[in-house]
């Protein structure tokens, strides 16, 4: 019984790092409407750099998060400003090629600089800690707080300060919000920097139970999965679509074999598809004014 | 023609190949309201959209006090004092209706003021008070409309431009809207360019009118003259007979 809960607090966490890579496209496609298929490419290149800061060049681990989250961030609002800016207007089929592009490029970028084989990347968390009962590692602990924790500071952030509401206004009604005076491009890179640095968290979170490498990059597949189970576009689904998959994954491994873990978030998906096209989460006929 | 405060001066504007302004030229006097009168697809809202930055003109140029601002990017020209509200409102629908006035005042840093300018908007529309933390995009069409005045008011303009605002309210609610225009336009010495269809309560308050057909200006005059003239009154006040209907709508008919 409690292995059973053990599997389900395991998927939780996982889920919960998924969650945040699905926040990430989120926030994306509503400012942008673009989807971002290289958003897991980000999260591996966040992981190998936190390697760079803390196994390379010795940097603290608190440090090392911070610095590495800037450094993500900064190639986001790149990304947007520089490359994707250029071909805004153009059909959305060569913008999706543009960013699964990207993501072989970052991908490629990434085994050039670190190599094939897989890092371990350290961490502070050791041990593990009884609540109630269950047994939960530090490690497994750290993916669940940080994922909350993040997601606290990106809705009060969106919530409650004065570029974050003008973001979500942006997202409702562009061209309201240049009459306003937003600098609506500039905002949109920001959006980038913000999914970018949400990424680089979920790559030092989730680094410990996956090690660091590039096949990485393809968690970004599970959490687009996540966020489509969710109802793409909504922010709570992105959230929730990512835990079920975790928790889809975990189970599914423990009920059935291991090697359903790998599908299972596939499988998940086009069952909810098949009934509920829209999501969980969804609203159908959406529109925006 | 020298206290306007915004000058048009043979703006040609396009949508691709189809060319919507043929060459407009007006002026919009300080402190004074202005309105734009003409038939469906004229080029009204073309007019202000390419002076709200939305649409770059292919010729002509837009001068707010004596500076060329045509081609700018729209924040930029909204930064610069020129506050549009749109037709069809274009509220921002899942924020508040307190967010969305503030959104007005988004390039503003002057807190205390804003909030001052904040209770003033209140007051011209006190229905606002108690809908404020409801999320704008549930209100009705003149709840909306007077967010979407209010917002721009945030921006404290030097020019206001104004697209059919009382489009679809009903007639108490019209003369609502259009009282605090000239409320605004008293108290402040607020410019305005005012696009209407009402066009009889148009010339009641506006001091100069433009009459604009097929992407061109075809009279221009102050309202009073405007009001006296045969056309005006046959086409847009529905006085040819006895039947003067001064709220008659203009949308039936065709200019042409
Ligand atoms: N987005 C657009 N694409 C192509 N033509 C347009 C567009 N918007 C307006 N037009 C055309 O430009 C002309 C002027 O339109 P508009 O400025 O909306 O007129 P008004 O506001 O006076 O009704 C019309 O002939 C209209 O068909
Ligand atoms: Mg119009």
């Amino acid at each position: 019984m409690h292995s059973l809960i053990s599997v389900i607090v395991s998927g939780v966490a996982v889920g919960c790092v998924y969650a945040l890579i699905a926040l990430g496209f989120t926030l994306i496609y509503k400012a942008t409407e673009v989807v971002n298929f290289a958003q897991g490419e980000l999260l591996m290149i966040g992981a190998f750099v936190a390697y760079s800061f803390i196994v390379l060049w010795g940097w603290g681990y608190w440090a090392a998060i911070a610095a590495t989250m800037i450094v993500v961030a900064v190639i986001g609002f790149l990304i947007d400003a520089v490359i994707l800016r250029r071909i805004i207007g153009q059909p959305q089929f060569s913008v999706v090629m543009l960013t699964i592009g990207l993501g072989f490029v970052l991908r490629a970028v990434g085994t050039m600089i670190w190599g094939t084989s897989s890092l371990v990347l350290p961490t502070p968390f050791a041990g593990a800690i009884n609540v109630g009962g269950v047994v939960v590692s530090s490690t497994t602990l750290s993916m669940m707080v940080g994922a909350v924790f993040l997601c606290g500071a990106v809705g009060m952030f969106f919530g409650l300060t004065r570029v974050g509401v003008a973001m979500q206004a942006a997202s409702q009604n562009q061209l309201a919000a240049y009459y306003m005076g937003v600098p609506v491009k500039l905002l949109f890179s920001l959006v980038w920097a913000i999914s970018g640095g949400i990424a680089a968290i979920a790559g030092v979170l989730i680094a410990p139970v996956t090690l660091v490498d590039s096949n990485l990059g393809f968690l970004g597949l599970k959490a687009f999965a996540a966020a489509v189970l969710g109802g793409f576009g909504s922010v709570p689904g992105a959230l929730v679509g990512g835990v079920l998959i975790g928790l889809l994954e975990q189970l599914s491994s423990w009920y059935v074999t291991a090697d359903m873990k790998d599908i299972a978030a596939y499988v998940a998906l086009l069952a909810v598809l098949f009934v509920r096209p829209q999501g969980l989460l969804g609203s159908v006929g959406r529109k925006k004014v | 023609m020298t206290s306007a405060i915004l000058d048009v001066a043979n703006i040609e504007t396009h949508y691709g190949p189809i060319a919507a302004l043929r060459g407009i030229s007006l002026a919009v006097e300080e402190g004074k309201i202005t309105t734009i009168l003409g038939s469906n697809g004229a080029g009204k809202t073309t007019v202000l959209k390419t002076i709200a930055g939305a649409l770059d003109p292919t010729r002509g140029q837009v001068r707010l006090q004596g500076q060329e601002i045509q081609g700018m990017a729209p924040d930029a020209i909204a930064r610069k004092g020129i506050a549009h509200v749109p037709e069809g409102r274009e509220i921002f629908p899942f924020l508040s209706v307190g967010q969305n006035l503030m959104m007005g005042a988004y390039a503003r840093s002057d807190r205390s003021a804003m909030a001052a300018d904040l209770d003033r908007v209140l007051s011209y529309f006190p229905r606002l008070v108690e809908l404020r933390t409801r999320a704008a995009g549930t209100l009705s069409g003149g709840e909306q409309q007077m967010v979407a005045i209010g917002r721009a008011l945030m921006s404290r303009p030097r020019v206001l431009l104004l697209d059919e605002p009382s489009l679809g309210l009903s007639p108490r609610l019209v003369k609502e809207v259009l009282d605090v225009i000239v409320r605004i336009n008293r108290d402040d010495k607020l410019s305005v360019l005012l696009v209407e269809q009402n066009v009889a309560q148009a010339l009641q308050i506006a001091h100069y009118g433009y009459v604009m057909e097929l992407g061109r200006v075809v009279m221009a005059d102050t309202c009073d003259q405007l009001r006296t003239k045969a056309d005006i009154q046959e086409f847009y006040l529905g006085m040819r007979a006895d039947d003067a209907g001064p709220n008659r709508r203009w949308k039936k008919k065709t200019w042409r």
